[in-house]
C-alpha cells in the first residue's frame, strides 16, 4: 500500500512537472529568440559601425593625400581625385565686399570691462569689424561617392572638409 | 516511523529536483550574460573606432584652418617689414593694433588694457582679452557667379581669434607698466590666438609678436602725413567707428607729427599649437 502511495505521488508529480517544463520551455524559447534577435541586431550594427569607421579612415587618408600631394596647386577647375575645391577671394574691392572679417564676439568678450560704459556699435550695427581683404581661402571638400548623399554608393560617411587660408598682397 | 522516512525521502527528492532546476537556470543566465557582455563589448569597440575616425576628420579640419589663418594674420601684421610704409598699404588688423594698444589719456576710460596675470582686476582676462569671430561676406561670395555657394565650404563650426597685449617686463615678477613713450613701447608683446572648434574638437594656435619701434623719415614720412591729414575721412570709418576702435578717442587727423612718424614693426617670435 505504501509503495503504491509513493508511486501515485511520483506519477502525479512527474505529470505536473512535465506540464510546467513545457510552459517553461516555450517561454524560454521565446525569451531566447527575443534576446538573440536583439543581440544579432546589435552585432550587425557594430559591424556596420566598424565598416563605416574603416571607410572614414580610408577616405580621410585619401583626402589628406590629395591635399598634401597637390597642396595649393589644386584649383577650382583641377580638383584632384574626389576633392572639390572652391576659392574664396578676399580682395579689397570695396568697403562692404571684403571676403572675411573679424567681428567682435560679445559673448566671449566682456564688453563693459573691455571698452568701458560708453561702448556703442557703429552705424552699420557691426561691432568692431576688422576687415581682412588680403586673406583668401580655399575650401576643400571630399566628394567621394560613399560620402556624397546624392550618390547611390552613399554610406553615411562623414565627408572630410578643410579650409585653408592664404595671404595675398601685391606691392 | 515509516511515514517519517517517506516524508524525508520526498523532501530529499524535491530538494534534488529544485536544485537541478536552479543549476540549469544559472547556466542559462551565465551564457546569456556572456553573450550580452560580448555584444556590448563589440559595440563599444566599434563605436570607439568610429568616434576616433570622426575625431580625426574634425581634428584635421580644425588644425588646417587654425594654422593657415594664423599664418595669414601673421602676414597681415608683419607685411610692414617688406612694404612701402604708406598707411593705405597697412592692413586693417595692423591699423587696429596700431591705434588701440599703448593708448592712454588722463581722465578717459575704455582704452585697451594690457594683460598682466599679477596686475589685479583691471588687467585680468576679462578686461584685456578681446575675442573676434571669423565671419565671411556671403554677399561677396555669391556676387557675379552662381557657382559660389551660400556657405563657405570647409570652415569649422567656430573660428575665434583672441588678441591681447603685454608691455615688456622690466623686472622679474614686478607689475607691468603702461608704456607711454616710444622707448617704453619697444619690446611690447602681442598675442594672437586662433581657436577653431568643430564637433568636440578644439585646436588653437597662439602666436607671439614683439614690437620694435622706428622712425619714418623722408618721402615715406611725408607720404604718411599727407595720407593721414588729407584722406583721414576715408579711412576713419574702417578703423575707428565711433569710439569702438580707438576708445580713448584719438583722432588720426590730430596725430602729432611725432606719432605719425613712429614706425611700428611686428616680428613673430613664437608659434605654439595645442
Amino acid at each position: 500500500m505504501r509503495i503504491l502511495g509513493i508511486l501515485k505521488n511520483r506519477t502525479k508529480k512527474s505529470l505536473n512537472n512535465r506540464g510546467m517544463t513545457m510552459v517553461e520551455t516555450i517561454v524560454s524559447f521565446l525569451v531566447l529568440i527575443i534576446v538573440l534577435a536583439g543581440l544579432y541586431s546589435m552585432v550587425k550594427f557594430s559591424s556596420q559601425l566598424s565598416m563605416r569607421a574603416v571607410d572614414t579612415g580610408r577616405l580621410l587618408q585619401s583626402f589628406s593625400g590629395t591635399l598634401y600631394k597637390n597642396g595649393d596647386k589644386i584649383g577650382t577647375d583641377q580638383a584632384g581625385g574626389y576633392v572639390n575645391v572652391t576659392a574664396y577671394n578676399g580682395a579689397n574691392d570695396g568697403s562692404s565686399m571684403t571676403g572675411f572679417m573679424l567681428v567682435l564676439d560679445k559673448n566671449t568678450t566682456d564688453v563693459a570691462n573691455n571698452f568701458g560704459s560708453g561702448y556703442t556699435s557703429d552705424s552699420s550695427g557691426i561691432d568692431t569689424a576688422i576687415r581682412l581683404p588680403n586673406v583668401d581661402a580655399k575650401g576643400y571638400v571630399s566628394v567621394d561617392p560613399i560620402a556624397d548623399p546624392s550618390s547611390s554608393s552613399y554610406e553615411n560617411i562623414l565627408a572630410p572638409k578643410v579650409m585653408k587660408f592664404s595671404y595675398h598682397f601685391s606691392y | 516511523m515509516s511515514l517519517l522516512i517517506d516524508r524525508i525521502k520526498k523532501s530529499k527528492n524535491s530538494l534534488k529536483r529544485y536544485a537541478n532546476k536552479g543549476a540549469t537556470m544559472m547556466v542559462a543566465v551565465v551564457i546569456m550574460g556572456i553573450l550580452i557582455v560580448f555584444t556590448f563589448s563589440l559595440m563599444l569597440v566599434a563605436y570607439s573606432f568610429y568616434a576616433s575616425q570622426n575625431k580625426n576628420v574634425a581634428s584635421l579640419r580644425c588644425s588646417e584652418t587654425a594654422i593657415t589663418l594664423s599664418q595669414a594674420l601673421e602676414s597681415e601684421l608683419t607685411f610692414d617689414n617688406k612694404a612701402e610704409h604708406y598707411p593705405e598699404k597697412e592692413s586693417y588688423l595692423y591699423k587696429y593694433i596700431r591705434y588701440n594698444i599703448c593708448q592712454y589719456e588722463d581722465g578717459k576710460t575704455g582704452y585697451w588694457p594690457y594683460y598682466d596675470p599679477n596686475g589685479g582686476d583691471a588687467h585680468d582676462e576679462a578686461h584685456a582679452f578681446r575675442y573676434f569671430d571669423l565671419r565671411y561676406n556671403s554677399a561677396k561670395f555669391k556676387e557675379g557667379s552662381d557657382t559660389y555657394p551660400e556657405t563657405v565650404d570647409g570652415l569649422p563650426g567656430s573660428t575665434k581669434v583672441c588678441i591681447y597685449w603685454m608691455p615688456k617686463e622690466t623686472t622679474a615678477n614686478a607689475p607691468l607698466v603702461l608704456p607711454k613713450t616710444k622707448a617704453e613701447r619697444e619690446g611690447v608683446r602681442l598675442f594672437v590666438e586662433v581657436i577653431c572648434e568643430s564637433g568636440s574638437q578644439t585646436y588653437s594656435v597662439k602666436t607671439e609678436y614683439v614690437l620694435s619701434t622706428g622712425t619714418y623719415s623722408g618721402a615715406i614720412y611725408e607720404g604718411r602725413l599727407h595720407y593721414i591729414k588729407d584722406l583721414a575721412s576715408s579711412i576713419k570709418p574702417s578703423i575707428q567707428p565711433v569710439n569702438t576702435i580707438t576708445p580713448v578717442g584719438i583722432d588720426m587727423e590730430a596725430l602729432s607729427p611725432d606719432e605719425s612718424a613712429e614706425r611700428w614693426e611686428w616680428t613673430m617670435v613664437s608659434r605654439d599649437s595645442e
